[in-house]
Formats: structure tokens, C-alpha cells, sequence
């Protein structure tokens, strides 16, 4: 949620707020534009400390002020990143030498930063700072994400020069030496679960607990609310408190229908929860990926979301319905989580999506494949935190495509509060899923909407990618692929397995495909300018 | 620190009293297992990519998933 260059020689300077952003010199420190966020400077004795944070108070709105401490910067930074909500810090030392940017526990619009050319910069967008980079790809981890789609959450990218900013870590830029480096916070630990009172309602417990998370992080902002409607039980959950806790006449439904036999019960699901919370629904018929070449001004995020032409639709509609607030249901799936031993008590699920990635795609190059081993035994991630790591890594995914429309996510499901409830809760509860069904079934939906048959996925949006037009797209975008000349990739071999995909549409790899055309996409841009969207 | 400063850093908690009401014990927890050096992640039928993660579990994950209806 910041916007940042900073010069070695103005890190000492004198900061001050102007149009927009902390300035000195010719380095700047600007706020994600948003009526939620506050910012403002602290002066410590051997530093200054600008902080961005979300503010659902409002106490901040309109006023940048400058304030005083008398404590050390390390303990300032300390005991604000404590902040409940997202903030991230900049801490610009009085002697110039290095710059500290810290996060707190929210993490769900994180920073990128990079160091390049003796500079420092940073964006909540990586796309802000590809004119920085020299259009180069790590080539273990880039190899890393085409068998398996993402990194491990951590600050790793496939980026050689760029960093992710996670959850309560701090990154330390050297400013003469230009270098950057990590500090992960401590690890959290863990809620185990308890025993339940024999009149225990935990239902009830977690609506409650649900609805006082959204009333907070709403808190004072004013306006119309978006939530996202899958016809899910996640999602479902989120509008039905929604409406209740922040009232339903400000908040309205969203949701795509996704192509498929499957539509139908969709938005028959749809239409029984958003008829429930009695809120107003748009619902919007999902496109394709590379169905839209004018999204080329829509750059890619290569750990971002797939579905950029769904996505942006949705995004749109939101915007266009005043709603600058979206609540997110991602993390119902965490809250869920089972451990280990539990897990291995359990009825084992479905292994559709396992199988979808069992094997590095054939295409890569053997130069490729032991780069993945080599990268495997580099990467570090981050330490154990209040949610599950792949909900930091779900934000960070989704974040572009909200925030690029000046939409601000907010995500009851990762609240650290809701999480220890949920992991305090005995097996039975967390297992199926029952929580979320026992609360859609207590507002008196029916069964086809508390269990859905089939639930909606997005693979028959992914399969339209092998349709065409969209395949003749990638297609073409495969023809000569910058991805062969990376050295990552085997072009024959990746065209081969392109046409395979279409002829077997069963066969598992059309994701690990659909993964090499988004990568290949965002590596034209540099390599080829002129064809940012396919040839 | 200064007053302002003070009210800056103030966090209000949120109440939990009432969630905390339905166990019979106080809160427990015990170390976190860490995150996986590496992680396969699994297909795309979820609405953000990587939502998808942790439902492979190389390298002694903490938890398993169950998933349906996002």
C-alpha cells in the first residue's frame, strides 16, 4: 500500500508531505490512494519513521501530521507495527546509511522492492517496477513456478533483484552498497484445539466473532461495501454477516458465472444466498483467459491472478457501483485446516487437483529441472504466522486486480482472532467444513446451497484458454517463446504438450500450460515490447 | 513517548470474551511446524491461484485441507 523511491542522498533530507506523498529531494514515499489509509511521520532521535496504514477509524483522514518520540526508532517501529490492521513503515535513519521497510501482521497488500541502479523502490504493484528490472528471470525459481505454479510464501521472487515484503518482516537496504536483506519476525505459534462446553454454541460464537472482524475493519469508512459471491460456502458466509453487521442496505453481491455444465446450480446457489442477505447481486458472466487482448494495459503479476479478464469485469462493476470496500472470503478454506494427525484420521479427499501438477511439465529443459532442485533447496520461507501461509500468498495474489482499480480488500477470514477461534475448535468442527455449513444451514438455507454438488470451479474457465480464439493466442504466443531463449523451456516440446492439452482435455498439465503462457505473456513485454499480448 | 504518540500506538483488541465463553479451557498453543522449504501446488479450480497452496505437503507441512465451495 505504498509507492516508493528513495535516493541515497535524500534519505537525510528534509521530508515533508506534498502532493500526495512524503517527499525529499527527488525520493518519495506515497500512499495507496485510499479514504481507509492513514499516513503520517514520527521523528525519533536518529531517525523518521513514515508509516502507511489502515485506519477504519478515520481518525487520520485528511491530515498527514509529523510527530515527536522520544523513545529509540527500533522501539517506535516496534510498537507501532503492533497495529491490529495492514501498516507498513519506512524508517529513514538521520545518518543516511540504511533503510529499514517493516510490515505488521496484516500483510495483505504487500510491497515489492527492489534495489537498482543506487536506488531503492518499492511498489504494492510489482508491474510499477518492471521498468527497473532488466527484464531477467531467476531461472531456478522461475522453473520453480512452471511445475508448480508459485513459490513458497517468502521473500523470494522469481525476480532475481525483487523482494516480497511478508507478513511482520522487515527489509534492510543498505543504501552505499545498494543491497538489500531480509529479517523474517519470530514464528507464531499455534492454537491447538480444546474441548467444548457440553451447551457450547460455536455457531453462534463464530457469527458473532465473524461480525465484530467486519464491523472493526469497516470501522467509520462510509460508503457502499462489495462482496464477493461464489456460491460458495465461504464467500456466503462473509455477505450473509455482512449484511447483517454492517447493514444490508449498503452491501452488494458480486460474483462470476463460470462457463460449464455447472452454471446453472451456480447461480441457482447465487441467487439463494444474495436472496437471503437481501443485498443487491451482479453477477457476471466469466471470459476466458487471452479472450480480451485490450487487457494488455493490465500488466501480469507472474504469482497474480490467472483469471485477469473475470477479474477486471468484476473489479469494474464493483467500481461502478461506488463500492471502493470489497470483503473477501478467501481463508475459509485455512480456517479449516486439519492437522497433520488429524488429517491422517480423515476421510482422504479428492486428488483431482494433486494430480494436476504430480510431474514437472515435460517441456522444461534439463538446464530448468535442476535449477527447480537447486531453487528448492534455496528458498526460504517465511515463518509460521497468524494464518496459513498460502492466505498471505492468496492476498498478495489478488491484491493487483482490486487495488489497480482503487479498491481496497478486506479479508474477516485471516483476522488472527478468527483464526485461533477456528483452531481452538475440537476436529469435528473444522472437518467438512461443518462450521460454515452449520451457519448456512442455521439461516435456513437448503441443502443444495450448505452442500454444494458440484461446486463451482474455475477449471472450465482455465479450459477455455485451450478454445479458440484463446488457443490460437497462445498458440502463436508459443510459436517462437522468449521462454525457450531463457533457456527454460524446450519450445517443440512445449508446443507439443499445447496441442496435447487440447487433443486430451483430461490429461492433467493444462494449468502448468496456462502457468507458461502468463509467464511467456509477461516476458514479451520486455523482450518484445511491441506484442505485449501474444504475437 | 509523546501523548500523540502514546494514542498512535494504542491498539483497542477486539473482544473475544463471549467466542471464548464455548471452551472449557484457556487458549493453548504450541510451536508452529515450519513453513515447507517447497511446496507443490495443486490445479486451478479455485478463484486465486495461490489459495490453492497446502493441499500438497512435501516436506512435513502443518496441516492438511479439506476444500470445497470458495
Amino acid at each position: 500500500m505504498i509507492s516508493l523511491c528513495i535516493q541515497p542522498r535524500d534519505i537525510a533530507g528534509h521530508w515533508r508531505f506534498a502532493e500526495g506523498a512524503w517527499r525529499s529531494g527527488s525520493s518519495f514515499v506515497a500512499p495507496f490512494a485510499h479514504p481507509i489509509l492513514q499516513t503520517l511521520m514520527v521523528e525519533a532521535p536518529e531517525a523518521r519513521l513514515i508509516l502507511v496504514r489502515e485506519d477504519p477509524a478515520g481518525s487520520g483522514r485528511g491530515h498527514h501530521p509529523t510527530l515527536s518520540a522520544d523513545l529509540p526508532a527500533a522501539e517506535v517501529l516496534d510498537r507501532l507495527a503492533a497495529w491490529p490492521f495492514n501498516i507498513q513503515l519506512v524508517v529513514l535513519p538521520r545518518d543516511g546509511a540504511t533503510v529499514t521497510v517493516a510490515t505488521g501482521r496484516g500483510a495483505t497488500a504487500p510491497l515489492f522492492l527492489t534495489s537498482t541502479d543506487g536506488v531503492l523502490a518499492a511498489d504494492w504493484d510489482v508491474a510499477a517496477l518492471y521498468p527497473r528490472l532488466s527484464g531477467d528471470f531467476d531461472l531456478g525459481r522461475t522453473a520453480y513456478a512452471l511445475s508448480w505454479l508459485a513459490l513458497p510464501y517468502g521473500s523470494a521472487t522469481i525476480f532475481p533483484n525483487v523482494l516480497h515484503l511478508t507478513e511482520r518482516a522487515s527489509v534492510h537496504w543498505d543504501a552505499a552498497e545498494g543491497r538489500l536483506s531480509v529479517d523474517y519476525p519470530r514464528p507464531l505459534r499455534r492454537h491447538v484445539p480444546r474441548r467444548l462446553h457440553a451447551d457450547a454454541d460455536p455457531v453462534a460464537a463464530f457469527d458473532k466473532l465473524f461480525a465484530s472482524i467486519l464491523r472493526r475493519a469497516v470501522g467509520n469508512h462510509e460508503g457502499a461495501i462489495a462482496t464477493e459471491v461464489s456460491g460458495g460456502l465461504d464467500s456466503g458466509v462473509a455477505t450473509l454477516v455482512a449484511a447483517d453487521a454492517l447493514g444490508v442496505a449498503r452491501v452488494k453481491s458480486f460474483g462470476l458465472l463460470l462457463p460449464g455444465p455447472q452454471m446453472p446450480s451456480q447461480a441457482a446457489r447465487r441467487e439463494a444466498l444474495t436472496a437471503l442477505a437481501g443485498v443487491s447481486d451482479t453477477a457476471i458472466l466469466a471470459r476466458p483467459p487471452y479472450s480480451s487482448p485490450e487487457i494488455a494495459d493490465d500488466p501480469i503479476v507472474p504469482w497474480g491472478e490467472y483469471y485477469r479478464e473475470a477479474f477486471r469485469a468484476l473489479g469494474e462493476a464493483m467500481v461502478g457501483q461506488g463500492c471502493s470496500i470489497l470483503v473477501r472470503g478467501i481463508g475459509g478454506d485455512e480456517i479449516s485446516e486439519l492437522t497433520s494427525s488429524e488429517a491422517a484420521t480423515a476421510p482422504p479427499r479428492a486428488s483431482a487437483e494433486e494430480e494436476e501438477c504430480a510431474e514437472m511439465p515435460d517441456y522444461l529443459t534439463d538446464e530448468a529441472r535442476k535449477a527447480v532442485h537447486d531453487a528448492e533447496g534455496r528458498l526460504v520461507p517465511a515463518p509460521p504466522a497468524h494464518a496459513a501461509p498460502s492466505f498471505y500468498s492468496g492476498a498478495a495474489a489478488s491484491a493487483p486486480v482490486y487495488m489497480r482499480r482503487g479498491i481496497w480488500p478486506i479479508y474477516p477470514y485471516g483476522a488472527p482472532e478468527l483464526v485461533a477461534f477456528c483452531r481452538s475448535l475440537p476436529q469435528s468442527w473444522r472437518e467438512d467444513r461443518r462450521l460454515q455449513r452449520a451457519l448456512l444451514a442455521r439461516r435456513g438455507l437448503p441443502d443444495w446451497v450448505v452442500r454444494p454438488d458440484p461446486s463451482e470451479s474455475f477449471l472450465p474457465l482455465r479450459d477455455g484458454l485451450f478454445e479458440p480464439p484463446q488457443s490460437d493466442h497462445v498458440r502463436a504466443l508459443f510459436t517462437e517463446p522468449v521462454l525457450a531463449e531463457l533457456g527454460l523451456v524446450d519450445g517443440p516440446r512445449l508446443r507439443a504438450a499445447f496441442e496435447r492439452a487440447i487433443a486430451e482435455p483430461e490429461a492433467p498439465g493444462r494449468t502448468q500450460i496456462m502457468e507458461a503462457a502468463g509467464l511467456e505473456t509477461l516476458a514479451r513485454t520486455w523482450r518484445r515490447p511491441a506484442s505485449p499480448m501474444g504475437p | 513517548m509523546t501523548h500523540d504518540l502514546q494514542e498512535l500506538a494504542r491498539t483497542d483488541s477486539l473482544d473475544t470474551a463471549e467466542a471464548e465463553r464455548i471452551f472449557e479451557s484457556p487458549a493453548r498453543t504450541e510451536p508452529a511446524a515450519a513453513n515447507p522449504p517447497h511446496d507443490k501446488l495443486a490445479g486451478a479450480g479455485d478463484s486465486v491461484r495461490n489459495q490453492r497452496t497446502a493441499t500438497k505437503a512435501p516436506g512435513g507441512h502443518d496441516a492438511a485441507k479439506s476444500r470445497d465451495g470458495g
